[in-house]
């Protein structure tokens, strides 16, 4: 059973700016993945974060590293990167992962550890190949309190002893079909290094 | 001193009774619409008259004030709001064993309502119920913001309330030590979901006190009736969530679970896989065995079969029970798995057909 916890996300890296994509050509890393952003949508550089977990009986501080990209606004369509250590990626299931980790049991404890929730709906949750890397890919929809629903896609492998992460989140109604193609052309320039 | 002179401290606006009141019911009623458009509230109107008509019977004089709604929820809960609704949530079902626990739950429920206690909390409650509801994970957590002296004060109006019905006082104890053997942080030190609720001893102890020495009803099948099938959809939220230590903790307290929902084995055994220990391979075979026996059609036993004989490399096994488990498919729970086994099992099927055919043979990786 997942205790109540306290969350305290803080960032490491200070300020960060946000830079106007303007050439759809250009490619970008972050740790170990290059990418092509999309143009004319805004990449907000990568920061350094921590979060400060704690329950009961035990305090962990976890880094990760996030970059972000939207084009109308954060609250509305935003696709983000993400990587964390892997002996780290699962600090409520206290689950550590290897390269070796199969992608049903990855796909399996990431659901657990993040989208545990009686207002997620799993929608899909299949295997996927990203940057030529077996991954799974999650689709899941959420109600937030303002009644609108949102959707999300998740792909996620292990690679050089850290959990990437690339999400896609944007409201159903709308938002989410105007920007999905986008979204699929980043996830084919992915490639790892 | 007047009714509202508590809630407000010294200097601050006096807020009239009718308007305590009416904010009250109007965060109750905020509370009540979150509920619904999170959707979390499950629409079973069977149970929901069948609880219904409990609580009537046990609080007669606030006929027409109560509803009761059933809500998905990790933990087991129930909690009452201001204005008469009564929220209990799947897991509490699915933990209660007869008619008489949840009987018991309600009084104690209509007990909160009949005294008043969210008025004389009115700050503690107003503050809680909206924060709790924002954070879905953890909304359960916090509802209940009555102090231990209501909690107690509660307990003995419901036990009179339930024992005048002529239930069995018998189970009011009992639900506790389900409740405690489902969760063993209960009673620990620290800011856990029970922290406002005295300690498990304490309340069954004071139970004991006034318990009739009459054997009194318990109503086990017509309660099961309606509550057995929230309990298959409960064991997969454990699963789901990675929730392994309840699934082992409650077949080794109540292992006659497996008689009421043999379906239990096959929850099990995942619970073993999802624990890993090194003796747990070996039970975790047992269990998923032990559902086939018992649960022959529940299909996800099969897919969890298949990938143990896969891990071990026993193709010909492993190919066996996924065939099994794509026949019977159809009305199963989607398990998860299927999905990530299709594309290596449909190359395995194709190989393994190339075998049988002596046909040209392709590594596997």
């Amino acid at each position: 059973m997942l205790f109540a916890m306290l969350m305290i996300a803080g960032s490491l890296s200070g300020c960060s700016a946000w830079t106007y994509v303007s050439n759809a050509d250009e490619r970008e890393t972050f740790d170990d993945i290059s990418y092509s952003p999309p143009a004319h949508w805004l990449l907000r550089t990568p920061t350094n974060n921590y979060l400060k977990l704690s329950s009961n009986s035990w305090i962990k501080k976890v880094n990760f590293n996030r970059m972000r990209l939207t084009r109308n606004g954060v609250l509305l369509e935003t696709i983000e990167l993400f990587s964390i250590d892997q002996k780290d990626a699962f600090p409520f299931l206290r689950k550590s992962v290897t390269e070796k980790t199969k992608v049903e049991d990855l796909a399996e404890m990431y659901v657990a550890e993040h989208l545990d929730s009686y207002s997620v709906t799993i929608v899909e949750n299949e295997p996927a190949k990203l940057a030529n890397r077996d991954s799974f890919h999650i689709t899941a929809k959420t109600m937030n309190s303002d009644g609108i629903e949102l959707t999300r896609q998740h792909y996620g492998f292990i690679y050089k002893k850290k959990l990437y992460v690339i999400t896609y989140k944007a409201p159903t109604k709308y938002y989410y079909q105007q920007y999905i193609n986008t979204f699929e052309k980043l996830l084919k320039s992915c490639k790892v290094e | 001193m007047p009714f509202y002179a508590n809630l407000v401290p010294a200097g601050e606006l006096v807020i009239t009774k009718h308007e305590a009141t009416n904010r009250l019911f109007h965060s109750a009623r905020k509370a009540e619409t979150l509920m619904h458009r999170l959707k979390l509230v499950v629409n079973d109107s069977a149970i929901e008259n069948y609880l219904l008509n409990i609580i009537q019977i046990l609080y007669p004089e606030y006929e027409g004030m109560f509803t009761v709604n059933i809500f998905h929820g990790y933990d087991a809960n129930a909690f009452i709001l201001p204005n008469g609704k009564v929220f209990i949530s799947t897991s509490m079902l699915a933990m209660c064993e007869n008619e008489a626990q949840i009987a018991f739950v309600l009084a104690h429920e209509g007990a909160h309502f009949m005294k008043r206690h969210s008025y004389k909390e009115y700050d503690k409650f107003i503050t809680n119920i909206e924060q709790t509801l924002e954070s879905s994970r953890n909304m359960t957590a916090t509802y209940s913001r009555f102090s231990q002296t209501q909690e107690l004060e509660a307990d003995k109006i419901g036990m009179d309330r339930f024992q005048s019905l002529q239930y069995d006082g018998n189970q009011a104890i009992r639900f506790f030590i389900v409740s405690s053997q489902e969760d063993p942080t209960d009673d620990n030190e620290g800011a856990t979901k029970y922290s406002t609720h005295p300690k498990t001893v304490e309340r069954t102890y004071r139970l004991e006190k006034r318990l009739k020495s009459k054997k009194g009803v318990i109503r086990e099948k017509e309660y099961l009736k309606f509550a057995i099938k929230y309990r298959i959809p409960t064991y997969q939220e454990y699963i789901r969530g990675y929730d392994y230590d309840t699934i082992i903790r409650q077949y080794e307290s109540r292992p006659e679970l497996t008689k009421f929902v043999p379906e239990y084995w096959f929850f099990l055994g995942e619970a073993y896989r999802q624990r890993g220990e090194i003796s747990d391979h070996e039970m975790q075979l047992d269990a998923y065995q032990k559902a086939i026996e018992h649960a022959p059609d529940f299909a996800p036993t099969y897919a969890s079969m298949s990938a143990y004989y896969a891990d071990l490399n026993e193709l010909e096994k492993a190919m066996q029970f996924y065939r099994e488990y794509i026949d019977k498919l159809p009305g199963s729970i989607k398990h998860v798995k299927h999905s990530y086994f299709s594309e290596w099992y449909n190359a395995a099927l194709v190989e393994s057909n190339d075998r049988l055919e002596n046909k040209k043979t392709v590594g596997l990786k």
